[in-house]
């Protein structure tokens, strides 16, 4: 079967700086998945060279069979871009209508793909507005809005939630949840809850290279790491009393957070297991104030990338 | 490439343009130039050319043939219209014709474009409006122009329509290397601003070299489209063809070259 997204020994140099530096990746389709990586990692770049807006220096980069960029893909590949702004001086529902004409809607047809995109982010009254009166979320509403006109296969999302108030972050992520079933996704972001929350799979680069790829519960080990936070620093006694467990196989108290604990186990039951800890943990007298399955994202990130 | 999304893209562009920055800084000094001139033209100060003086200096300007083709045996009028607006028409397009690309690609507005349509598309998409742009404005200018020439000037009314298709083809297919070379410089540039002044500057290295070419070397050579404008004027068919095919190579080695920068600028 041909890879939804395909990248052999991608290369991307801007003078002697290298974006990406012979990047391999196999993606495949119908997946949401968060790109993710530190400042300069080369995560807009890959989506800029998804999208034909810059060329690779050298390597191969295929989407859905054809070539990044090619004719074949047009109207195909919705795209949020960070920061870019719409045309000034033209409302949005013309740019939009515009947009949709060029994926193929004839007249009526294109109006009626604009005004359910907005309506599919709950802006419709945005539309009669020109871009430049509209407020940053306002902004970010309408890129969104224009990067699921004609309902591509694949939606490229840079930072889409970045400079949103809480109230507007939960709206786009419940979006892109109900989203997702029809098209694949490609999140890139730095809020990593985000990532956790909406993606089946990571990808994690840096300085251009590939440095993880898997689905998020992998990366996670949800079925081999507990994360446990209790209302006090955790005392040697009770380290000791989860050491002599047979499934237990480490207890390690956080560096940083002295009430955390991470438990590494080996168990065919999993979720007996976790009653007994938490039964142990009651009859210990401390309170337990979280309680996750899998070891803490954020943490298991940068450690990828440190 | 598809020809109905760059249709889409050119009527959409030449639509919004009229109203916009891009367009009002060529129809704003285009109007108020042609203003001026057409209310001297209503005068009837176009006979003043064709008394034995006008005639004299015409002559300076091109040689006597030339002048008493363009005076005499043309409706003056139309004439006059005609050397006007081939001299002027560097400067008109320069300002019509800097933003087709530099100003979206600069901002990577086009980023939202490219993954709905190729740059070839988006490039012959602007080429193509801005060409109407000036052009539109232009064929305006030239049919008030041949109603005046036709109230004012004493020569046949077909053989005034007819003239004045006939200057105004020919002003067409001049503007249009022009246009390809404003697409060439803003196929490289990140603004409008940008693109003008090096066009401006470019235009002046081009006619400088082509000046210290033609000294050395004795042949009549040109780097820029103004060199086939003394050919317009001649209204004889070897030189008509002549300019036609050169017009016709400038827009292509410009535009060639434009489109060969757009296809490989990061965006």
């Amino acid at each position: 079967m041909i890879p939804f997204i395909e990248s052999n020994d991608l290369v991307k140099g801007y003078g002697s700086i290298r974006a990406l530096d012979h990047l391999t990746l196999s993606l495949g389709r119908g997946k949401s998945i968060g790109l993710v990586g530190p400042n300069g990692a080369g995560k807009t770049t890959f989506l800029s060279l998804l999208c034909g807006f810059i060329r690779p220096t050298s390597g191969n980069l295929r989407v859905m069979g054809h070539t990044a960029g090619s004719r074949a893909l047009k109207g195909r590949i919705g795209t949020l871009p960070q920061d870019v702004p719409f045309m000034q001086g033209i409302p949005v529902f013309a740019q939009l209508t515009l947009f949709a004409r060029l994926q193929g809607f004839a007249g009526k047809d294109a109006r009626r793909e604009s005004e359910r995109v907005l309506q599919l982010l709950d802006c419709r009254e945005l539309g009669r507005q020109f871009p430049e009166t509209l407020s940053f979320g306002q902004r970010k509403k309408v890129t969104l809005a224009q990067a699921l006109v004609g309902q591509p296969d694949l939606v490229l999302l840079d930072e889409p939630t970045s400079g949103l108030d809480p109230v507007a972050v939960n709206g786009v992520r419940a979006i892109i949840r109900k989203l997702r079933d029809g098209h694949s996704f490609i999140i890139s972001s730095h809020n990593l809850e985000e990532i956790k929350d909406i993606c089946e799979e990571i990808v994690v680069i840096n300085k251009g290279k590939l440095v993880r790829h898997c689905a998020i519960d992998d990366l996670l080990e949800k079925n081999s790491y507990l994360t446990v936070l209790l209302d006090r620093p955790v005392e040697p006694s009770l380290l000791q009393t989860f050491e002599q467990m047979p499934a237990i196989i480490k207890v390690s108290p956080d560096r940083d957070k002295t009430n955390q604990l991470s438990i590494y186990f080996k168990s065919d039951n999993p979720d007996e297991l976790q009653y007994e800890i938490l039964d142990l943990l009651r009859k210990s007298g401390v309170v337990v104030n979280e309680f996750s399955r899998g070891t803490a994202f954020t943490d298991k990130v940068v450690e990828l990338v440190s | 490439m598809n020809w109905r999304r760059t249709g889409i893209l050119a009527a959409y562009d030449l639509r919004y343009s009229v109203l916009r920055l891009k367009g009002l800084v060529f129809l704003i000094p285009f109007t108020f130039f042609w203003y001026w001139l057409i209310k001297s033209l209503l005068d009837n100060s176009a006979r003043h050319l064709v008394s034995t003086e006008g005639l004299a200096v015409t002559a300076m300007l091109f040689n006597p043939e030339i002048a008493q083709t363009l005076l005499i045996l043309h409706p003056p009028s139309l004439s006059v219209f005609y050397i006007v607006i081939l001299s002027t028409a560097p400067f008109f397009v320069m300002l019509g014709a800097n933003n087709q690309l530099a100003g979206d690609a600069g901002r990577q507005t086009f980023r939202y474009y490219l993954t709905r349509c190729t740059r070839s598309e988006l490039f012959f998409g602007r080429f193509i409006s801005s060409y109407l742009l000036v052009a539109v404005a232009i064929i305006i200018v030239a049919v008030i122009t041949t109603f005046i020439s036709l109230y004012h000037d004493d020569h046949g009314n077909a053989e005034t329509i007819a003239y004045a298709m006939q200057v105004t083809f020919l002003t067409l297919a001049y503007i249009l290397p022009f246009i390809a070379y404003m697409a060439m410089v803003s196929s490289f540039m990140g603004s409008a601003l940008s693109t003008l002044l090096v066009a401006v500057a470019l235009y002046f290295v081009l006619l400088i070299l082509t000046t210290y070419i033609n000294h050395y070397l004795p042949v009549n050579m040109s780097l820029l489209p103004s060199g086939i404008k003394h050919h317009l004027f001649n209204i004889h068919p070897q030189d008509l063809y002549y300019a036609l095919g050169g017009s016709t190579c400038y827009t292509l080695i410009y535009g060639m070259i434009g489109w060969w920068l757009f296809q490989r600028r990061n965006i």
